[in-house]
């Protein structure tokens, strides 16, 4: 034994708990715990007590990971969330009784021929410790000692949220549940906010089955900023409609007139529109009906709030939409793969309708002829055509930004001079069958052809009209161009 | 519809930072280290990376949208990669690696035709000897530098290439006719640039011509003088419009009876215009050119004919609609003298 040291020379004598070992608690701070080292190592010498140094280190790199780990357990979630995501202040953790026995939980939860659990340090919260478990790989100890926690102590957001994690990982660790029972659960002692609520919602976007599930309706019922329920209820619409399952808007409506007072008007205004946005493409009659009703609903929301008319502009903009999509799935010539991408960008996020834009896109500009022509067919609908514009530009920002174009405005005019002159331009309509040609084999927009000849007095269609009018005015062909632009960026 | 994604497995091990060879405990072990740091509350990319991960092998989530646009942008750059090298390449490695890309791209249409662009040239070894002259080489490293662009970048480049040809045009008209011989293949990849370098002089005759004739007249087009629009549609009871149609009718006739003179003169009996001259030594470029403009004459005449009898005869509501439908700007004003 050393002459200074407090420790016994013999490493065997040594207390296995690194805290007791270091003397330090578990709440001491960083540098607390290196003090203790370094004053219990400057009693070994390196070289003729390598165990010892060891030994002791190995105690202060255990205590500072568990202080390390402790300080992120209790920093409030908040932080760590994505800053769009808004959150209620966290609630007052439940508190933890003193004299929970921890191995006796673990002991209740866990099978006869178990494992039995690695002893935790004395006085810390059960729940850090056990997650610790997990992390150390007693994954099966730890779920059952967190259920063990739940069964005891009701639904915590942190019982949960680590127990849903943990069946993340280990599915196989409880074959009766899903991990988002477990956010259910937890949701279910609290209200429609904080992690538990930001990780569901996750689980909801990609699970229209979970969405339609009555646990998730009884949801509706918890305490809940509007907009959350405003949430809860348009994810589920949107799994209704495409299941037609028309009773589960109507049901949501009815829970939520209990829930959200009329005063609620934009809530209330959200809530409509999202209905119609979903419900106005179905030719069911139920869909129908309930789409006027929801229509005429928010004509009766009293607001003149600049979001609210926002929210009535959009309704109008897609009656426009969806009367002119309608007009068109009669007739042959527009392509019925292009009339379904309509509602889809209407009602779905962009992610979602970009492979089947771009497998439309694939098929239709190896003839760019008949795509114009396809384009043409939808022009009589403006908003139609509008709509297939915004879908382009949706899917521009998605792609790399197009090379700045090496070639000067005089090199780009001789282009377009000589094609013009060439060209056989008594009719527009053929003619611009050989521009969309041109435009796409030398890579110019149809929309710079007519900046570059703007001023020319030898492009005059009639008296009234330039070329260059046309030319710009001209919105299936731009859109033709654009989309092969965009296809082969 | 696109086709199958590939394996998201080693995209979501890339976004966690663990291997792809990385075992079901390594996963799990990183899974809830990571999440703990998280606060529990991972990015949603990364959460779905983790889920793809842990989910049994039979059962794995589909990509996340995002998680595919990445995978998108990734081969991008990797289609990129290989059409620089595509013809340093040997043709065995390159149509290896074509054949991996394809595989893992079909989900993607347009990099599935990028690469499908590109599947022409799999075969052809360029190799300068093979190919002519050091002039033919020359050419043809143009032609396999365009094919290997992206249209944008292709056009693009393509008009620098012309550009720089043209002090010797008439040299890599040959060029390029010997290139159509020794390498018809590699020709076909970029028949654009070829067929701009044979029809070149062609082309500037054309418009030196037509600007001529235009700088001669020192007058506008008619559109830009006239008060009233060049053509209106004649009234159907109107008597100067019946009298235009008529006049139209006679010269036509008239004018098709010089044509076919014209054509008897040049040797054919048949009533079918005549094959297109390719015999250069045989051609006479004043013969031809005066054939050229009456036919065009004629064309024009019937055309005209054509719009009046539409006018007047078969009118209705539904063919004026369809006329003034928006895009339409109705027939150009006659060009040129």
């Amino acid at each position: 034994m050393s002459g200074t040291s407090p420790l016994p020379a013999d490493v065997g004598q040594w207390p296995s708990d690194p805290y007791d070992l270091l003397g330090v608690s578990n709440r001491a701070a960083p540098d607390e715990v290196n003090a203790a080292h370094d004053r219990l190592a400057a009693a070994f010498d390196p070289a003729r007590a390598p165990e010892q140094c060891r030994r002791l280190k190995a105690a202060r790199d255990a205590v500072l990971r568990d202080l390390e780990l402790l300080l992120l357990l209790e920093t409030p979630l908040t932080l760590q969330l994505q800053p769009a995501v808004e959150l209620s202040p966290p609630r007052p953790e439940s508190p933890q009784p003193d004299d929970f026995d921890l191995s006796e939980a673990l002991r209740a939860a866990a099978p006869p021929d178990a494992i039995a659990p690695a002893p935790l340090p004395l006085g810390r919260t059960p729940v850090i410790g056990l997650w610790q478990m997990a992390l150390t790989g007693q994954e099966s100890e730890a779920y059952r000692g967190l259920v063990a926690l739940l069964d005891r102590d009701g639904a915590t957001a942190e019982v949960c949220l680590r127990l849903y994690w943990l069946l993340t990982a280990r599915p196989e660790l409880d074959r009766e549940h899903a991990p988002r029972d477990w956010l259910v659960h937890g949701l279910r002692g609290g209200e429609l906010s904080g992690p538990l609520w930001e990780l569901y919602r996750r689980v909801l976007a990609d699970d229209a089955d979970e969405a339609l599930s009555r646990h998730c309706a009884g949801l509706l019922d918890l305490p809940a900023e509007p907009d959350a329920l405003v949430e809860l209820a348009l994810v589920r619409w949107q799994a209704a409609v495409r299941a037609q399952q028309w009773d589960v808007l109507t049901g949501d409506l009815q829970a939520l007139r209990e829930r959200l007072p009329a005063s609620e008007r934009l809530a209330w205004a959200r809530l409509w529109s999202g209905a119609l946005d979903q419900l106005t493409w179905s030719d069911a009659k139920a869909a129908r009906n309930l789409a006027s009703r929801c229509f005429q609903s928010l004509g009766e929301v009293l607001s003149d709030s600049p979001q609210v008319t926002e929210v009535r502009k959009r309704q109008h903009l897609l009656r426009d939409l969806a009367a002119g999509w309608r007009s068109l799935r009669p007739e042959l010539e527009a392509p019925p793969p292009l009339l379904a991408l309509i509602p889809l960008s209407w009602s779905r996020p962009f992610p979602e309708v970009r492979p089947k834009l771009l497998a439309f896109l694939a098929e239709a500009l190896r003839v760019p002829r008949s795509f114009l022509m396809a384009l043409d067919a939808i022009q009589a609908r403006p908003a139609v055509l509008a709509q297939f514009g915004r879908l382009l530009e949706l899917l521009q920002e998605t792609l790399p930004p197009p090379p700045l174009e090496a070639r000067s405005s005089s090199d780009l005019a001789e282009l377009a001079l000589a094609f013009l002159d060439t060209a056989d331009r008594s009719y527009y309509r053929p003619f611009r069958t050989l521009l969309l040609e041109f435009c796409l084999r030398e890579a110019m927009a149809p929309e710079t052809l007519a900046e570059l000849i703007a001023d020319n007095p030898y492009y005059w269609l009639s008296a009234e009209r330039h070329l260059s009018a046309a030319v710009a005015d001209d919105e299936s062909l731009c859109l033709a161009y654009r989309a092969h632009r965009l296809f082969w960026a | 519809m696109p086709n199958a994604a590939p394996d998201p497995g080693p995209w979501a091990a890339r976004e966690v930072g663990l291997s792809p060879d990385a075992t079901r405990a390594e996963i799990r072990a990183g899974l809830l280290r990571e999440v703990t740091r998280d606060g529990f509350v991972p990015p949603p990319l990364r959460q779905q990376a983790w889920e793809i991960l842990s989910a049994p092998r039979d059962s794995a989530p589909p990509w996340p949208p995002a998680a595919l646009l990445a995978e998108e942008a990734r081969l991008r750059g990797e289609i990129d990669d290989f059409a620089a090298s595509f013809f340093a390449t040997p043709v065995e490695v390159r149509r290896r690696r074509w054949q991996e890309l394809s595989a893992v791209c079909a989900f993607s249409p347009p990099l599935a035709a990028r690469l499908a662009a590109l599947e022409p040239g799999l075969g052809l070894d360029l190799r300068p000897g093979d190919i002519g002259n050091p002039r033919t080489a020359q050419l043809a490293s143009h032609v396999a530098g365009l094919f290997v662009l992206a249209p944008a970048a292709r056009a693009a480049q393509r008009q620098a290439v012309l550009r720089s040809l043209q002090t010797d045009i008439a040299g890599w008209e040959e060029t390029a006719r010997q290139l159509l011989a020794v390498s018809p293949a590699l020709a076909a990849l970029e028949p654009t640039l070829l067929a701009s370098i044979l029809g070149f002089r062609e082309q500037q005759q054309r418009l030196a011509r037509l600007r001529e004739g235009r700088q001669h007249s020192g007058r506008l087009p008619p559109a830009r003088r006239a008060v009233a629009p060049v053509r209106p549609a004649p009234a159907p009871s109107s008597p100067s419009a019946g009298g235009g149609r008529a006049l139209g009718w006679v010269a036509v006739v008239v004018i098709g009876i010089v044509v076919r003179v014209c054509i008897g003169g040049l040797g054919s009996r048949s009533s079918s215009p005549p094959p297109p001259q390719i015999d250069i030594p045989k051609f006479d470029p004043e013969e031809h050119e005066r054939t050229r403009k009456m036919i065009e004459e004629i064309e024009r005449l019937q055309r005209m004919n054509r719009e009046n009898e539409e006018q007047n005869k078969k009118r209705n509501p539904r063919d004026e609609q369809e006329r003034l439908r928006p895009g339409d700007a109705g027939p150009a004003p006659r060009r040129g003298p």
